[in-house]
């Protein structure tokens, strides 16, 4: 509990590092993970620091580690679209890539940076050269199709016959421009021009956007040197690529041929070159991770140096940051390592700085308790030294929680969840991907423990499934004479609620009774801890004045109005009593009826003297809350002020006085605001054990809303559809109540009793004592880098 | 997507609210209101007078990424190789200009979408131009597209190339466009080829029609809308029939020819335009403004031995009204002015980054504007 229960002690450190063997002091440091640095260059932009040029280095890197990432993303969704083997197929025997130093990775790097874009130029050639062959193939079988339509003669294209000779072009363009094109074609030739057109069957790779698109090959025919001129012209502006076709038959069937041939060619060239492009992917690919890792680390190391001032006359880096003083020996071993290892003649340098500035608050937590720790930082990070609500969550959390969700049998099916992922965590871990299962997954401890005490208040309320189970067997038996049920008077039911109640005529009353004073105790219970925690804070802070003015009272005032309740609550249950009176008649009359108590309250002698005794000292206690507090601090400013004027007529403590003076701007003290803010807190304190009281009453509802809700799905849709006494009805019957279980009981009432848990916690429990204005510890720690890149 | 038709309400929703209004304060939260709020989001993301100080100190482009890194513009160079070149900054930001005004775009409803496309008009205009005149000078058409603006590009554009006259342009392309009918006014301008002066006559006229028609379709739009933006679109009204004027000292324009570009709208009109229209000299154009307020206390900054050009004041005083105009809720002047805020941001860091580039730090702090 040692680490839970407070902050670590954590001291201000100032290290003095030379600048030679800083980096490697700072790499030791990242490893051990303890340091959080301070920025003491806060006013300095970012590129006039120190070290800007190492990081600017490591971000060039990044890039070029995510080019490559990308190549390889982009290299293998390509592979998973066809048929070919996976990228891995691809590795060489070659061991993969170390290295030790950032400059031998960035020589690396370099070079195969430009290796890859030359193989990426090199690639987008060949590719482009291919299809265009490919293209030029379709082109001229359309040809033979468009030249074929117009029957074996066509003496308009015939040199010799012809008086006017038409001219053609013939290309290819994306289908979707094909339109306008033709349009704007159209228009420009005022319909002097014939447009045949007939879609590629293949899919054509265009390199500019490196995706496969539908073309369409066209030929168009027009007369004139103008028209000419102007269709090649908007063919250049659609980006339509023309080829120059031969006007015969016989001409266009060699032409063919020979680009068959050239393709079969040029398919084999770009093979190699895929392949040989794909080999190289797949070593980089093996290696990635532990390069960008060294990238992100060096990286980091520099910009933990930027926040150092440098001292360019020592030639040394001055660094402040806080760490735990346990850590302390752990630092000093890193820092001579380091010494040693970089060779450097003179030995870093740490100090223990003092300070006033709070620092970062850090619990080390374990697998168990980080959820629970994640739960209350949610609300907000513990102030430095004060004491963690965690230590108590742990147990209440899950505890209020199986008071509203109490069902053995729900509780028993999550409890087998939880169990699974806790003995499978070491696979599922690996395996995390969905948001929703990483949050279930990341609370499986917390999760065991709610199911755990859920199947023990399912128990206590003889709940399994919304139905009794007669455990011990009943003590009550029907009496046939008297007509009515009679309860051994020899025994006492061993443990729980007597299955008996289940389904008696007075059942809920017998159910409301009993889970609503249990709601009050436990409330105020809670509540009493609450204020409890709130004076060893007090303690551990050194503050007498809160102690005696704000506990004390706190105290009186919640014990004498609501531990009388609690009290009283347990007076009725031990001795019961024909008339009894209402509770909460009671504890009102004590104030309302003040000084009498009427003869409806009255439970036991004495008892006016008592609540007339609690009712004074409540009410006293608000006032001592109220106003002393305020008082005794304005004259203690005052004395203060009083000497300040006597020591600063004293010359020789000029510095301390300054020191002082210094101190003394962070409280300038105002009266008014003091006391309005002591003034809320009174009231915030008076109002809110009224109405957090009355806010534990959720406790209830929800755990009578979870049992009637189970009852209402049993036995309007199971037994519903046994009672027809079909079989196909109870089997579809039984899926409707199944799902309705799961779906309905288990995860959204699971899912609200969370919520009100933690609103119990956050708001009625710590409210009394935690401030959680402090900010959580993050130190320069390098297993923390992802060495994926993101893209 | 590439003819968006005018804003029309189908007639049953104009039998039960009464004719579209979109100034009006009962529907704009429902219809624009999420837009609107995250336009509104840029204001703090702009970059503010701390951020080009700091980027003003910058010895080199790569000092320059690093401090854009943490502002809103973010990693968007973290994939460029060094060294960077000043055109790659332009080109990224240009790019994130264009991908937050699709989202706009994108996220519209009627009549804010039709708004929008009425704001990518005055790119497309700007295009085609460009595309003309680079083919005067016989420019690849590809290169040409490269150096359009993304915000007025259209899938016909580079088919300009193939077009000789006014007539042509409209009857084989911009005919399919919503620019088509501004360019009704000068088809009877011949011969691209011949000389530039056309070209420029074809800009201000598609200019003056593009402004018209967007100015009355402000008006109609009522409410805010036509409030403010009335207001911007006088001042750019007003900016072209001034330095059209300026232009055409010395050159073949005449007075008669001239007098045809000056938008019929603005603060000038009619009065200012009549004494424009006669002017010969700078003098006389001063004359022309004197009587509107903000014109004269421009021309009074300039003065005779100023180092500011009346380009740059006119800059000054664009940020100034759409900083006031961006300021203002319940009208679309908001994204107009989103954009040409956006666009000053850009030009800002281009300049920064041509000094810094160019080793003429000295001189960065005049052609800066800051904005917030």
């Amino acid at each position: 509990m040692g680490t839970l229960w407070r902050s670590q002690p954590m001291q201000l450190i100032q290290l003095l590092v030379q600048r030679d063997s800083a980096r490697d002091t700072m790499e030791e440091l990242g490893n051990l993970g303890i340091i959080q640095f301070k920025d003491l260059n806060a006013n300095v932009n970012s590129f006039q620091r120190v070290f800007v040029n190492e990081v600017k280095r490591c971000e060039e890197l990044e890039r070029k580690l995510r080019f490559v990432t990308e190549q390889i993303a982009h290299e293998k969704t390509a592979l998973r679209e066809t048929t070919a083997a996976p990228l891995d197929e691809y590795r060489p025997a070659a061991p993969p890539e170390r290295f030790a130093t950032l400059e031998d990775l960035e020589s690396y790097l370099t070079g195969t940076e430009r290796e890859m874009r030359d193989m990426n130029a090199n690639q987008d050639s060949i590719n482009k050269r291919y299809y265009d062959l490919i293209e030029m193939q379709h082109v001229l079988q359309k040809d033979n199709a468009f030249f074929g339509e117009g029957a074996s003669d066509s003496p308009l294209l015939d040199e010799v016959g012809a008086v006017v000779k038409l001219g053609f072009v013939t290309g290819v363009i994306r289908k979707d421009e094909f339109a306008m094109f033709e349009r704007i074609v159209w228009r420009s030739l005022r319909g002097n021009a014939i447009m045949k057109h007939a879609e590629i069957e293949e899919k054509i790779y265009d390199v500019a956007t490196g995706v496969y698109v539908t073309k369409v090959a066209f030929i168009a025919f027009y007369q004139g040197q103008q028209a000419d001129l102007r269709i090649k012209k908007i063919c250049d502006s659609f980006g339509a690529r023309t080829y120059a076709c031969p006007d015969s038959a016989q001409q266009r069937g060699d032409l063919l041929e020979e680009i068959k041939m050239r393709i079969a060619e040029m398919a084999t060239v770009r093979h190699k070159s895929e392949e040989h492009r794909r080999q190289l992917l797949a070593q980089l690919d093996q290696s990635l991770s532990t390069w960008v890792f060294l990238v992100r680390k060096e990286k980091a190391i520099y910009h933990a140096m930027n926040m150092f001032n440098y001292d360019v006359g020592r030639k040394c880096l001055i660094a402040e940051g806080w760490c735990p003083t346990t850590a302390t020996e752990d630092v000093l071993n890193a820092l001579n390592r380091a010494t040693a290892s970089s060779g450097s003649t003179v030995p870093s340098i740490m100090a223990v700085v003092r300070t006033r500035e709070q620092p970062p608050t850090y619990f080390s937590t374990n697998k168990f308790t980080s959820s629970m720790q994640g739960i209350i930082e949610a609300y907000g990070t513990a102030r430095y030294g004060e004491v963690n609500p965690t230590v108590f969550s742990i147990v209440t959390f899950p505890f209020l929680f199986a008071i509203m969700f109490g069902d053995a049998g729900h509780a028993a099916m999550m409890m087998a969840a939880c169990v699974t992922m806790i003995l499978f965590e070491k696979k599922l871990e690996k395996m995390r991907q969905n948001e929703i299962f990483d949050m279930l997954f990341g609370g499986r401890y917390v999760l065991l423990l709610m199911s755990f005490f859920s199947v023990f208040t399912g128990l206590i309320y003889n709940d399994i499934f919304g139905l009794g189970v007669n455990l011990c067997g009943t003590t009550w038996h029907y009496d046939a004479r008297s007509g009515a049920f009679e309860k051994d008077p020899n025994r006492i039911y061993e443990f729980g609620i007597d299955s008996a109640w289940k389904g008696a005529d007075n059942e809920l009353y017998f159910y409301n009774s009993f889970k609503m004073k249990l709601s009050v105790i436990v409330g105020v219970i809670q509540m009493v801890v609450g204020v409890i925690m709130s004076l060893l804070n007090h303690i551990h802070f050194r503050q007498p004045l809160n102690i005696i003015f704000e506990f004390i009272p706190e105290m009186i005032f919640l014990c004498g109005l609501f531990g009388y309740l609690v009290v009283l609550i347990f007076v009725k249950w031990i001795f019961p009593l024909d008339n009894e009176p209402y509770l909460i008649n009671v504890v009102i009359d004590v104030f309302l009826a003040f000084p009498n108590v009427p003869p409806a309250d009255q439970m036991y002698s004495g008892q006016q003297l008592v609540q007339n005794l609690l009712a004074i000292a409540c009410v006293l206690s608000i006032f001592v809350m109220l106003i002393p507090k305020p008082v005794i601090l304005w004259l203690q400013h005052r004395r203060k002020m009083a000497q300040r004027v006597v020591v600063a007529s004293d010359e020789e403590e000029a510095d301390e006085q300054q020191r002082q003076a210094a101190e003394e701007e962070e409280d300038e003290f105002e009266f008014s605001e003091v006391f309005i803010h002591q003034s809320i807190h009174t009231i915030e304190f008076v109002l809110g054990c009224v109405s957090n009281t009355a806010s534990y009453l959720r406790l209830w509802a929800l755990s009578l809303a979870h049992a009637e809700l189970s009852l209402v799905f049993y036995e309007q849709v199971l037994l519903l559809t046994v009672t027809y006494g079909n079989p196909v009805l109870v089997w579809v019957g039984f899926g409707v109540w199944g799902g309705a279980t799961v779906a309905v009981l288990l995860i959204m009432e699971a899912l609200s009793a969370f919520l009100h848990a933690l609103r119990l916690h956050w708001v009625e429990f710590q409210n009394k004592f935690y401030q959680g204005d402090g900010y959580p510890f993050a130190p320069l720690a390098f297993k923390d880098i992802p060495c994926v890149i993101e893209l | 997507m590439e003819e968006p038709g005018r804003y029309d309400m189908d007639i049953f929703t104009q039998a039960l609210f009464g004719p579209p209004r979109p100034g009006n304060m009962i529907s704009f939260n429902i219809e624009d209101g999420f837009l609107e709020a995250y336009v509104r989001g840029f204001r703090t993301k702009l970059l503010t007078q701390n951020d080009y100080a700091n980027l003003c100190q910058c010895d080199t482009l790569e000092d320059m990424k690093m401090h854009l890194a943490q502002t809103e513009y973010g990693d968007f160079l973290a994939n460029e190789p060094s060294p960077l070149a000043t055109t790659t900054i332009k080109d990224k930001c240009t790019e994130k200009l264009v991908n937050d005004f699709n989202y706009l775009r994108t996220n519209a409803v009627e009549p804010l979408y039709t708004f929008l496309d009425y704001i990518r008009y005055g790119y497309m205009i700007d295009n085609i131009i460009l595309v003309i005149t680079g083919t005067l000078h016989q420019r690849e058409t590809a290169e040409l597209l490269e150096r359009c603006h993304p915000l007025g590009m259209f899938k016909t554009i580079g088919s300009l190339t193939a077009c000789r006259n006014a007539s042509e342009l409209y009857k084989h392309v911009l005919v399919d466009t919503p620019i088509g009918p501004y360019i009704l006014n000068c088809l009877n301008e011949q011969d691209l080829d011949a000389d530039e002066k056309n070209v420029e006559v074809i800009r201000n006229t598609l200019y003056k029609a593009y402004l018209e028609d967007f100015y009355n379709y402000c008006q109609y739009l009522g409410g805010a809308t036509a409030e403010l933006m009335c207001d911007l679109l006088q001042f750019e009204a007003d900016r072209r029939a001034i330095t059209i004027t300026m232009n055409s000292f010395g050159t073949e324009l005449g007075k008669d020819d001239r007098s045809k570009l000056y938008p019929s709208i603005g603060l000038l009109h009619p009065a200012g335009i009549l004494k424009l229209s006669k002017a010969d000299d700078a003098d006389q154009v001063r004359e022309a403004v004197n009587h509107i307020l903000p014109y004269r206390k421009l021309f009074q900054e300039l003065g005779p031995n100023s180092e500011k050009s009346l380009e740059d004041a006119f800059f000054e005083y664009e940020v100034e009204i759409n900083k006031m105009a961006f300021d203002t809720q319940m009208g679309y002047a908001l994204f107009y002015s989103f954009v040409k805020l956006k666009e000053q941001e850009i030009r800002n860091i281009v300049w920064i980054a041509e000094c810094v580039s160019q080793g003429q730090k000295g001189k960065v702090h005049q052609g800066l504007i800051p904005l917030f």
